[in-house]
């Protein structure tokens, strides 16, 4: 395999991370549009809306830009911009949890035709389905190894939990994820 | 890099649910940078927000106002007569100390709430 690629793009970075910390601005502006779509995908895959993405995303790059110069590089940015997105993830949950009711009235009295935002195709619905039916954590664990290709050292350390633990809870949810999507037909009723 | 001892991953290997995993990963995937036509727009959003005057890290209002009241409580209840009362776990010097505990245990975890709720971008574990 042809490592040369992969190493100049890992030093590219690198430079890129140093000249914003130098504050560069043309940095910042290529390193959101480098990592923007990932944070993005990301992001969508822990289960936000699209239109919430959009607005997680935002905050996730201020904070970048405010504390990038406190990363201290021992993990790869991807991980460090993950780590954000979780905790971005959390704080979300936790919002629509408190704003609940006023999420489904607005829904019911101001929406009540919104179209869903996750049924564009069967293999969507059943794969977001079954990610629903996972806990929280699974969720992030499984969406970090399975779709994401982080290992299980790098989750551990991203989560701040043991590396057994995660190996743990990557087997519950795959078997829960599993069980789901055997149980579910293929074929859309609708 | 996956490690050796890491089991396969599902899209890696023969498994029934590889496909929906990969039409998922294609649905969900953002534009890329060359044809995304929302980034400008989200970086000009996005380049208004750093320009904007932003308050010390750790010195947020609302943190600040609920620290106080939450000092605020754990004194009265500290210097209230009743401290030490049974119905805060003794009759004598033993179960005042004993509320003393408690108290300091309710102090610990509110700070405990307050390092989850702040924005803390690296966490215990610095990356």
């Amino acid at each position: 395999m042809n490592r040369v690629p992969v190493i100049a793009a890992v030093l590219s970075r690198a430079d890129l991370l140093d000249r914003c910390v130098a504050g560069d601005r043309q940095a910042w502006v290529e390193l959101h549009a480098v990592y923007r779509p990932q944070a993005l995908s990301f992001l969508r895959r822990l289960g936000v809306s699209p239109r919430e993405a959009e607005d997680a995303c935002q905050e996730i790059f201020l904070q970048v830009f405010r504390y990038l110069g406190r990363f201290e590089r021992r993990a790869e940015f991807r991980t460090w911009l993950y780590k954000l997105c979780i905790s971005q993830t959390e704080r979300l949950r936790r919002r629509a949890v408190l704003l609940g009711p006023v999420t489904w009235l607005r829904r019911r009295l101001i929406e009540p035709s919104a179209p869903p935002q996750w049924s564009e195709t069967r293999a969507h619905e059943l794969v977001e389905g079954a990610l629903c039916a996972l806990s929280s954590r699974q969720r992030q664990v499984f969406v970090l190894f399975e779709l994401e290709g982080l290992s299980t050292a790098e989750i551990a350390r991203l989560l701040g939990t043991p590396r057994p633990s995660v190996r743990r809870q990557l087997h519950e949810a795959r078997t829960r994820f599993e069980r789901f999507v055997r149980e579910q037909p293929l074929r859309s009723r609708r | 890099v996956k490690r050796p001892d890491d089991p396969p991953g599902l899209l890696r290997h023969r498994n029934p649910t590889a496909p929906l995993l990969r039409a998922y990963l294609r649905a969900t995937r953002a534009p890329q940078p060359d044809n995304d036509a929302g980034s400008d727009a989200a970086w000009q959003r996005l380049a208004a927000g750093l320009d904007a005057p932003t308050r010390p890290p750790g010195r947020w209002p609302l943190v600040t106002i609920r620290n106080g009241l939450a000092a605020a409580c754990l004194a009265v209840w500290l210097l209230s007569p009743a401290a030490g009362s049974p119905e805060r776990g003794g009759s004598d010097g033993v179960g005042g100390a004993s509320g003393l505990a408690t108290a300091a245990g309710g102090t610990e975890g509110a700070s405990g709430a307050k390092r989850q709720s702040e924005v803390d971008p690296f966490g215990p574990d610095r990356l």
